[in-house]
C-alpha cells in the first residue's frame, strides 16, 4: 500500500505542472541564405528586388546580403512564388523560387487566441542551381534557417 | 486550487489505504471456486458529465462505463459522446473566434482491485486505459494582418471531419456499494501521449474523451454511478467446505 500511496501522490503532483501558456513561436517569415556552390560558404550578393508573383509590393529592394535574409510568405495560400532580381559580383541574374507550405491553425489555450503556423516547407519550381530545405517549419527563432540557395 | 486538490487526494488515498488494511485482516482465506470466472458486470454513467452538460449550454457530454470482474482484476470499458464550443480570446481580450468539436470516444483497459476479497465488490483500484476518439472540429478566427499580401484582418474557417485521436491513461479510484446492486465511485485519470490524425490544417484544441490536446499529462475526473448485474453466485471449493466442517 505504501507504493500505491507514493504513486498516487506523484500522479496528483504531476497535475500541478500542466498549465498551458501563450508562448507564440509562429512566424510568416522564411529565412533564406545564399551559399556558394563551390565551397558552401555564405555568398555576398546584391538583391535588386524580390517580389511575389501576383502581388505589386516589392518585398526587398536594393539590399546587400552577406548572410541570411527573411521573406514573408502569403498566409492565405499554400504557396508563394518569389521572383529574385540579383547581382553577384558584376553578373546580374533573375530566378524564381516557388515555396510550398502547409498552414496549420492552432489554439494553445482559449485565452491565447488562434495562431497560424506554417509547416512542411518545400519547393516545387526554381531557376537556381540547387536548393536545400534546412528546416521545414517557420518559427520565430531568428537562429533557425529554413532554405539554403546554392549558386 | 491545485493545493486543495492535492490535499483532498491525499486524504482520499490515506483513508482508502487504511480501509484496505482492515479488509485484508478481516477477509477469510481464499474460498472461491472458479476464481477467474466473472461473477457479474457493472454498468454506470458519469454523473459529473451530466451535471456539466446541464450547467453549460455550450457543452454536451455523456459517458457510459462498464466493468467485468475476474477475481481482483477488472476489464473496464467506457463509451462517451462529446460536443463542445468555446470562444477564443487573444491576450488583448478581443474576441478572435470560436472552436467547436463533436464526436464520440471509447476507452478500454483493466483495473487491479486492492481491496482483496471484499464480499461487496468495493474497490480501490489502479489501472490503465487506451482511449480512442473520432470527431469533427471547426475553427473560425480572425487575425490582424499587416503585410504585402493583404490589408486588414485574415478571416478564416478551418475544419476537419473524421479526425481520429488516441491516448493512454493511468487510472485510480474507488467503487463503494451504497445499497444492494448500486455502487458509487470516482475515477481520477492521468492522461498521456495524445496524438491525432486526419486534421492537416487544424490542431485540435480539445480531443473528446481526452481534453485539452496541448496539455500532456492532463487530468480527468469522473464521478460514477454503477448498477451491478450478477451472472453467477460465488461457490465454495469442496476442499474448503471439508475443512470448515
Amino acid at each position: 500500500m505504501r507504493h500505491i500511496l507514493l504513486i498516487s501522490v506523484l500522479l496528483v503532483l504531476a497535475s500541478c505542472f500542466n498549465k498551458g501558456d501563450c508562448l507564440k513561436t509562429n512566424t510568416d517569415k522564411v529565412r533564406i541564405a545564399f551559399k556558394s556552390k563551390a565551397d558552401g560558404k555564405n555568398l555576398s550578393l546584391r538583391l535588386n528586388s524580390v517580389t511575389a508573383q501576383g502581388f505589386p509590393t516589392v518585398l526587398i529592394s536594393n539590399q546587400d546580403v552577406a548572410g541570411t535574409f527573411e521573406l514573408r510568405i502569403d498566409p492565405n495560400q499554400a504557396f508563394t512564388n518569389f521572383i529574385f532580381d540579383y547581382k553577384v559580383g558584376e553578373v546580374s541574374d533573375k530566378d524564381t523560387l516557388k515555396l510550398t507550405y502547409r498552414p496549420l491553425a492552432r489554439v494553445p489555450a482559449s485565452d491565447c487566441g488562434a495562431f497560424l503556423y506554417f509547416t512542411d516547407l518545400n519547393y516545387t519550381k526554381t531557376g537556381f542551381d540547387s536548393i536545400r530545405i534546412v528546416n521545414a517549419q517557420l518559427l520565430s527563432d531568428a537562429n533557425i534557417l529554413n532554405v539554403q540557395i546554392f549558386r | 486550487m491545485c493545493r486543495y486538490f492535492v490535499s483532498l487526494c491525499l486524504v482520499f488515498v490515506l483513508s482508502v489505504a487504511g480501509f484496505a488494511q482492515k479488509e485484508k485482516q478481516r477477509a477469510p482465506s481464499d474460498t472461491l471456486m472458479f476464481k477467474y470466472l466473472p461473477t457479474g458486470f457493472r454498468i454506470g454513467t458519469d454523473a459529473l458529465a451530466i451535471f456539466l452538460s446541464q450547467k453549460d449550454p455550450k457543452l454536451k457530454l455523456w459517458e457510459v462505463n462498464a466493468d467485468l470482474d475476474f477475481d481482483r482484476y477488472y476489464l473496464a470499458a467506457d463509451y462517451g459522446s462529446w460536443s463542445k464550443q468555446i470562444t477564443i480570446d487573444n491576450s488583448t481580450n478581443i474576441n478572435n473566434g470560436d472552436y467547436q468539436n463533436n464526436g464520440t470516444y471509447y476507452r478500454i483497459g483493466a483495473d487491479i482491485n486492492f481491496l482483496l476479497k471484499d464480499p461487496d465488490k468495493n474497490m480501490f483500484f489502479i489501472g490503465f486505459r487506451l482511449g480512442k476518439s473520432k470527431f469533427d472540429h471547426t475553427l473560425n478566427y480572425s487575425m490582424d494582418y499587416t503585410g504585402p499580401y493583404a490589408t486588414g484582418p485574415i478571416v478564416k474557417t478551418v475544419s476537419a471531419s473524421g479526425v481520429t485521436a488516441s491516448w493512454t491513461e493511468i487510472t485510480t479510484g474507488l467503487r463503494v456499494k451504497i445499497v444492494s446492486g448500486f455502487w458509487m465511485g470516482c475515477t481520477a485519470r492521468l492522461k498521456l501521449s495524445p496524438n491525432y490524425e486526419n486534421s492537416p490544417s487544424l490542431v485540435p484544441y480539445d480531443i473528446p474523451g481526452y481534453g485539452l490536446y496541448e496539455q500532456s499529462p492532463y487530468w480527468g475526473f469522473n464521478y460514477q454511478l454503477f448498477w451491478r448485474f450478477p451472472v453467477r453466485k460465488l461457490k465454495v471449493r469442496p476442499k474448503e467446505v471439508a475443512k470448515k466442517t
